[in-house]
């Protein structure tokens, strides 16, 4: 069934960086340039696998290091594709507490721990020398409408980020609280996908798939 | 909604009790094809509708349910009781509350034909959508559908209080409803959720928090793939 278009169609796909050992250890990473461990490293390699034969307009990459190894693989089986890098998607940056554990964070900041919890005023909430999540989203936004406003029709948009500059562009798009993006969950190598509603409004983004791993392990077909 | 908790606060410790949903919509129906508001007309599924709850029954196979609830209509139920496959040990519960929005006297209408030649049928919508009061004609407004819906959550997680795996099978826009009151978002946000037939979503409750809830994967088809590619 095909519906009259009043609008572009056009596709995001939004992947989460494979695993760190930070990750592993439950640290905050922020802008912290950590490469991939071994886990994330196969994983980067089944996504490889699993996104080879599907088209892609364009394909953007934070600038850290562990979102352009999980790109690697893709680029490596698809020589005719390039990828175009920018800091307006690193997550967010934790300023002096960059390898904090989150136990950590929340014994020696305990008050700002608290506020940044509190759903009322977190959004505005900062680690000394860090940035808070509004901030983070407004840059993450500009990364958003630049592309937007440079696709085509029916285009399809790979980008490689971290679960929170994710979580901040579909946020962003479809105009959800930024205090309630974290209800979306993102594991290492997931895809996420947000599409644009062609047929009744201009501002029509919807949430088409959400953290799909299944290329990381035939498992995830049991439900646990 | 007093169960569900918008905090983000970690909570203080473990949370055995950490219930798990599991959404699905139902398989095509002709009126899918044909791309029409259904509400509570209650129409069967397709040959392909069938097929595409098979194929999810054969994805959750080993999943062991608490409870299984599905909306009355029949598109839900034949897709649960596909779901189910004669496993003998749970009964589906029938739930008028998680039927499809009714769309009043839009029902079982194209949105096509009223976007071509009825634009109201459009402007509807989008009103629905940004304004929580207003109805379809002799229809339900999104406030109706949040509050029913709501109720039904409300008395599910009452009556499984400990650990669980519930299976809920219903419609594009009550799953809508049900999520979005879940993940504690607003009213408005609810149609941000693109539910395909026997797409699957999961939602946890978090492990260190009761009450909080987070979606671990959403609108996931691809037992279905297969179908999709050929026809």
């Amino acid at each position: 069934m095909s519906y009259p278009r009043l609008f572009a169609l056009i596709k995001i796909h939004l992947v989460r960086h494979g695993q760190t050992e930070g990750n592993a250890a439950g640290l905050a990473q922020g802008y912290s340039d950590v490469p991939l461990n071994e886990t994330g490293r196969a994983q980067a390699n089944l996504l490889g696998e699993r996104l080879k034969n599907r088209h892609f307009d364009a394909i953007y990459s934070s600038d850290s290091i562990r979102a352009l190894q999980t790109a690697e693989p893709l680029l490596k089986l698809r020589p005719d594709y390039s990828i175009e890098t920018t800091p307006q998607l690193r997550e967010k940056n934790y300023g002096d507490c960059e390898g904090y554990s989150w136990q950590q964070l929340r014994d020696e900041y305990p008050d700002v721990f608290a506020r940044i919890l509190d759903p009322a005023i977190g959004s505005d909430v900062r680690f000394p020398g860090g940035e808070t999540d509004r901030e983070h989203m407004k840059r993450v936004a500009k990364f958003t409408q630049k592309i937007v406003g440079e696709a085509q029709e029916d285009a399809e948009i790979l980008v490689f980020g971290h679960g929170g500059s994710i979580k901040a562009a579909a946020a962003y798009m479809c105009n959800f609280r930024l205090e309630d993006k974290w209800r979306l969950k993102t594991d290492n190598a997931s895809i996420s996908s947000i599409i644009s509603e062609p047929t009744w409004r201009d501002d029509g983004w919807q949430i088409e798939t959400w953290n799909d791993t299944l290329h990381l392990a035939l498992a995830q077909l049991k439900i646990t | 909604m007093s169960t569900l908790s918008r905090s983000n606060v970690l909570g203080t410790g473990p949370n055995p009790n950490r219930r798990t949903i599991i959404l699905v919509r139902h398989g095509e129906t002709q009126g899918n094809i044909e791309g029409k508001a259904q509400g509570h007309f209650d129409a069967p599924l397709t040959d392909k509708g069938l097929r595409q709850a098979q194929a999810l029954a054969q994805r959750l196979a080993d999943t062991e349910f608490s409870a299984i609830y599905s909306s009355d209509l029949q598109r839900a139920v034949h897709t649960a009781e596909a779901i189910l496959n004669n496993r003998s040990d749970i009964q589906i519960q029938r739930r008028p509350e998680l039927r499809e929005l009714h769309y009043g006297t839009y029902e079982n209408t194209p949105w096509l034909a009223h976007g071509d030649e009825d634009p109201t049928f459009f402007k509807l919508r989008i009103e629905w959508e940004t304004r929580p009061s207003a109805k379809y004609p002799g229809g339900e407004s999104a406030a109706d559908l949040w509050q029913r819906v709501g109720d039904f959550a409300h008395e599910l997680l009452a009556k499984h209080r400990e650990k669980a795996t519930i299976l809920v099978v219903a419609h594009g826009g009550s799953l809508q409803a049900l999520l979005a009151q879940f993940l504690a978002l607003r009213i408005t946000d609810q149609w941000r959720f693109q539910f395909d037939n026997t797409s699957i979503s999961i939602i946890k409750e978090h492990p260190m928090a009761p009450r909080v809830w987070q979606a671990k994967l959403f609108n996931d088809t691809t037992h279905i793939s297969d179908l999709n590619s050929h026809g």
